[in-house]
């Protein structure tokens, strides 16, 4: 089937699709807003097909947009078709795609898969489903390319620290015994099956969840038959199909109604990590809602850090994982990891930084004379 | 105007905010999904019927309490999803005013009187005050209880404070009225 689509683009669009198999093919990848994964072009590809039949039809294409509580947070998603019922149709079957993975993620819930293997006994082997097993595996390649600075094996720091409640300061014993569980380390992964190997191992779907509910989403859309669609949840965004490219605005991390920055993306995810929503205030000081897992202490606050990726869980892993390491940091890491796109915006006092990637050329507008915009070099 | 016709138009307010969606009619044409789309969507397989309570004063009465807010009208219409004889959830609509502008939003209700969804049909204030947050996480799969507010289970949302309270508010209400009607409706 794959091999069909395969030559019926190669003959519609003149040019030789060549297939790479497994990381080899992300390591090609130069220029991630021209190149993704062969999946990701076979189905931008066919979604452009449709929309060029559409346009020589003459048919006015209708988008549906809806909102819906979901994961913490607003989700909107924005579907264009040919007419409502398909856009509608392919919509709810995204929200569903976004329910499932809330309904296996959530440690809000006490009844979702990933809430059960937390509470496995330590030694014990637990069966996981295809989708959690390839969502851990992804995050474990995060966890190491980050050298831990990404650890979702953080849910006991996310406890003493008291971020679910406002927020509290834990005594330092409290701190040493959250840092022995050792995080993702204490997981062992093997395909279909994971072992705790520490009672403390609490694993957090907040680094992570979302990204993989948009990456289940986008594939789901992808399959049907619409023309283009975002999904923006709780600004995490994910879109496909190359109608147009969508704007997001970037905020000054000291007031998240001051649009401050425009960048825009026609494929891929993107997502944004900071404090401007969600800091806490303990005892009158203010601490970033951000833990560094290898310290258990709260980062420091230096701004936002977006992430640009060809897929939503590794761009929301990363823009977690990214921000731990600070803002010099980050910039290197991406500097060694082409396919990623990295845009750090620094408050300092009397300006605001914004250091980018080269990958961001062109695609980011500067709304505030305040920005100052420096592109790092390839 | 007068105090008493004030409170008889308000009182109003969520039926002719209802009609509108019902027909995806908007004075400012931001209806996102009729009610009729959503009811489809949240039940594909199923019939939906529309059933009209009247709460006596005593249901009115514990209505609010559970709620903590008020009860605009003791008539309440909700959309009961049925296959093959059994009942498969309920949706409630609650239209509202945010600042000065409406917003409608539908829960469903599982068996177990867990909230499965809540969606935005409607709503006319600028997007600043759309709840941004993790936020809406709470709701999912909960029971009405005293910690399904603001500031309690509930966290507020910075900078949609407004939002965040209607919201909550309108949630309270129709699990308040979900907890006082749901016999009724099993009988029926």
């Amino acid at each position: 089937m794959m091999d069909m689509i395969k030559s019926i683009i190669e003959r519609k669009s003149g040019l030789k699709i060549e297939r790479k198999r497994g990381r080899e093919k992300e390591r090609k990848i130069k220029h991630p807003f021209v190149l993704l994964s062969f999946r990701s072009f076979v189905l931008s590809s066919l979604l452009l097909l449709t929309a060029s039949s559409v346009h020589a039809a003459g048919n006015k294409a209708v988008r549906v947009v809806r909102h819906i509580g979901l994961m913490g947070t607003t989700l909107t998603v924005s579907v264009e078709a040919v007419d409502r019922p398909t856009a509608l149709a392919a919509g709810e079957k995204a929200v569903r795609a976004l329910e499932a993975a809330e309904a296996r993620l959530s440690t809000w819930r006490e009844d979702t898969e990933l809430a059960r293997l937390n509470r496995a006994t330590v030694g014990e082997t637990v069966a996981l489903s295809q989708k959690l097993a390839e969502e851990l595996a992804a995050v474990r390649h995060w966890w190491k390319e980050t050298n831990g600075a990404f650890d979702p094996g953080i849910g006991v720091l996310v406890d003493i620290w008291g971020l679910r409640q406002g927020g509290r300061r834990p005594t330092s014993s409290m701190l040493a015994q959250a840092k022995a569980c050792s995080g993702l380390a204490a997981l062992s992964l093997n395909g279909r099956t994971a072992v705790r190997q520490h009672p403390d191992l609490k694993i957090e779907e907040g680094g992570f969840g979302k990204g993989a509910g948009l990456d289940a989403a986008i594939r789901i859309l992808g399959a049907s038959n619409i023309l283009s669609a975002t999904i923006d949840l709780g600004g995490q965004v994910a879109v496909i199909g190359n109608m147009r490219s969508f704007s997001l605005a970037i905020a000054d991390p000291a007031n998240r109604h001051q649009s401050v920055l425009r960048v825009s993306i026609d494929q891929g995810a993107i997502a944004t990590s900071g404090n401007s929503e969600r800091g806490l205030v303990i005892e009158g000081t203010s601490y970033s809602h951000i833990l560094d897992p290898r310290s258990g202490q709260p980062v420091p606050d230096f701004g936002t850090l977006t992430v640009w990726a060809p897929d939503a869980l590794t761009a929301d892993c990363l823009s977690t994982g990214l921000y731990v390491l600070g803002p010099d940091q980050a910039l290197d890491w991406a500097a060694q990891h082409p396919g990623i796109e990295v845009l750090v915006l620094e408050t300092t006092s009397s300006s605001l930084q914004a250091h980018a990637t080269a990958g961001w050329k062109d695609r980011i507008k500067v709304e505030d004379p305040r920005v100052e915009l420096v592109f790092e070099e390839k | 105007m007068g105090g008493w016709k004030k409170v008889r138009i308000l009182a109003h307010l969520p039926t002719c905010l209802l009609a509108c969606l019902l027909t995806g009619a908007s004075a400012s044409g931001k209806v996102f999904i009729t009610l009729d789309e959503a009811l489809k969507l949240a039940f594909p397989t199923c019939t939906i019927k529309r059933h009209t309570i009247y709460l006596s004063k005593d249901q009115m009465e514990q209505a609010r309490k559970l709620a903590g807010v008020e009860i605009p009208s003791a008539l309440v219409y909700p959309y009961v999803a049925m296959k093959d004889g059994e009942m498969m959830g309920i949706a409630y609509f609650d239209a509202h005013i945010v600042r000065t502008l409406p917003e409608t939003i539908m829960i469903t209700v599982d068996l177990e009187d867990r909230i499965q969804r809540i969606e935005v049909l409607d709503f006319n204030e600028p997007s600043d005050y759309v709840p941004r947050t993790a936020w809406y996480q709470q709701f999912t799969g909960q029971r009405l209880d005293n910690d399904l507010a603001v500031k309690r289970n509930i966290h507020s949302i910075a900078g949609a404070t407004l939002t965040a309270r209607h919201t909550t508010d309108a949630v309270r209400r129709m699990m308040a009225l979900h907890h006082v009607i749901k016999r009724q409706l099993i009988h029926e």
